[in-house]
């Protein structure tokens, strides 16, 4: 039977849901007296993912129920579809020894284990909720530790494999659909704005990724020295920049170039309902000004959700991963053209 | 002309007046030199019974794990998981706790490049 994590980040009910899709806050954790897993044994890893298991278990009585996956017994096709659900990242979905990924039902939670480090907690929400997302992984980071002893130092905080996020482990990232200001060619400029404030901006899933489908993550790069609701408040700061500049560029373009947007969306969605393959970037290249177009209220028949949920199950993960998984991307490919049309069928574009 | 003074291999910055020594089974692995604030902290690292200071001031970390890599010296790598200077430079990943103080310089090297600091603020287990 097929996967399926839940992920209510895509209903597009979230606050600021037409500019951002996700918000997510990730806990990098290790635990005392073992080997980080880069360096550590079969065995060691094994039992780290033993003790993580029954510490998960303990969860229960504050959260819902957990599901416990084993990375080594997924299908090829399920391991994909965990980083298109953004609850896995490909490093994790490489079977190795010890690897599981505890999930909550509706997604928003979910802990890797033995990834760069023995524990990723990290929560995912809707909208732009950086708040709400780091009280959530706080919660279910101090409900774990009740249950294990993390390798912690007065000066350094949470050691972590990566000197780039020791300290308090905590990554918050935004994904924001920045459509209007790439149509209005005001990006880079509105961005470098950003880069001066000192938080990261990059694409969809990371280095290698950037400007797929207009689509850029907006994170902190600071994890050591700074208290957590700081660095919440920081990303929170240019998110909120970004969404105003883009929402004054999508009123421009709902004002001055309105036919021209419709015209854009129209094509994009004909030639998507045409294609008997697709690749992933041409995909999402295509549906962004039609997602942009559904925000302003010019798209009959669906809405944010439906271009949200797009994201999840098109392969799209495999895209910066294509060196490291073998999977087969002329199956993707064909099986990604008819996933999307059907998905299209019921759309049109409002005349003016 | 005046004396050269020993800089602690963890902060760089203190006179290092103390002698940090690596140990298993009664046998001194290594030994490097920190001060005396770094090596309180490094205890409270390390801590949980694995330190120990003796009379003359020499804190000894007992390791309590084998070394991860057949025949490693730990001259050249880490003790506990045998991760090499060449892998922390290359990478800036450690490969146990136990690398943050066998790499200390360093570390306190890449931590101001990239955060401006080197001192958490954040949260902490006891809350």
């Amino acid at each position: 039977m097929k996967l399926d994590v839940g992920s209510s980040w895509a209903s597009g009910e979230g606050p600021e849901a037409d500019v951002v899709v996700s918000t997510r806050a990730r806990l990098a954790r290790n635990l005392a007296g073992k080997v980080f897993p880069g360096k550590a044994s079969a065995e060691d890893l094994a039992e780290i993912a033993g003790m993580v298991r029954r510490a998960a278990a303990g969860l229960e009585s504050r959260f819902e129920e957990f599901r416990v996956l084993d990375v080594d017994e997924l299908q090829e096709a399920d391991r994909e579809y965990l980083v298109d659900a953004r609850v896995a990242s490909y490093e994790q979905v490489d079977p190795r020894e010890g690897r599981l990924i505890i999930l909550n039902s509706a997604g928003s939670i979910a802990i890797m284990v033995n990834e760069e480090d023995h524990l990723r907690i990290q929560a995912i929400l809707s909208g732009l909720q950086p708040t709400s997302a780091w009280e959530l992984v706080d919660e279910v980071d101090s409900a774990l530790s009740r249950f294990l002893q993390y390798e912690y130092s007065d000066r350094y905080g949470y050691l972590t494999a990566s000197l780039s996020n020791v300290g308090t482990g905590l990554r918050v990232s935004t994904m924001l659909h920045l459509a209007g200001l790439c149509f209005m060619g005001s990006l880079a400029r509105t961005l470098r704005a950003a880069y001066d404030l000192g938080i990261s901006v990059r694409g969809l899933f990371g280095e290698g990724s950037s400007g797929l489908g207009d689509f850029y993550q907006v994170s902190n790069e600071v994890t050591l020295g700074l208290p957590e609701p700081e660095i919440v408040c920081r990303v929170r700061g240019v998110a909120d920049y970004l969404i105003n500049e883009e929402r004054r560029a999508r009123r421009t373009i709902a004002d001055q170039r309105r036919d021209e947007l419709a015209e854009r969306a129209r094509g994009a969605m004909d030639k998507l309902r045409r294609a008997k393959t697709v690749r992933a970037e041409e995909a999402l290249a295509l549906l962004s000004p039609v997602r942009m177009a559904a925000s302003l209220g010019m798209i009959e028949g669906g809405g944010i959700r439906l271009f949200n949920e797009l994201l999840i199950n098109m392969g799209i993960g495999r895209l910066t991963s294509a060196n490291r998984v073998s999977w087969d991307a002329v199956r993707m490919e064909m099986t990604r053209a008819p996933r999307i049309k059907a998905q299209l069928a019921e759309l049109t574009v409002k005349t003016a | 002309m005046s004396e050269q003074v020993r800089r602690c291999r963890i902060c760089g910055l203190n006179e290092a007046k103390v002698s940090l020594g690596v140990w298993r089974g009664g046998s001194e692995l290594s030994r490097t030199f920190v001060c005396a604030s770094c090596a309180a902290r490094e205890e409270r690292l390390l801590g949980r019974g694995a330190c120990r200071r003796s009379a003359s001031g020499v804190v000894g970390f007992v390791a309590e794990r084998q070394s991860r890599r057949a025949g490693s010296d730990p001259e050249k790598g880490c003790p506990v998981c045998g991760t090499t200077e060449a892998e922390v430079e290359a990478d800036c990943l450690l490969g146990c706790a136990y690398c943050y103080v066998r790499y200390g310089s360093e570390v306190v090297r890449a931590l101001r490049t990239a955060h401006g600091s080197v001192q958490h603020l954040g949260k902490s287990p006891m809350g």
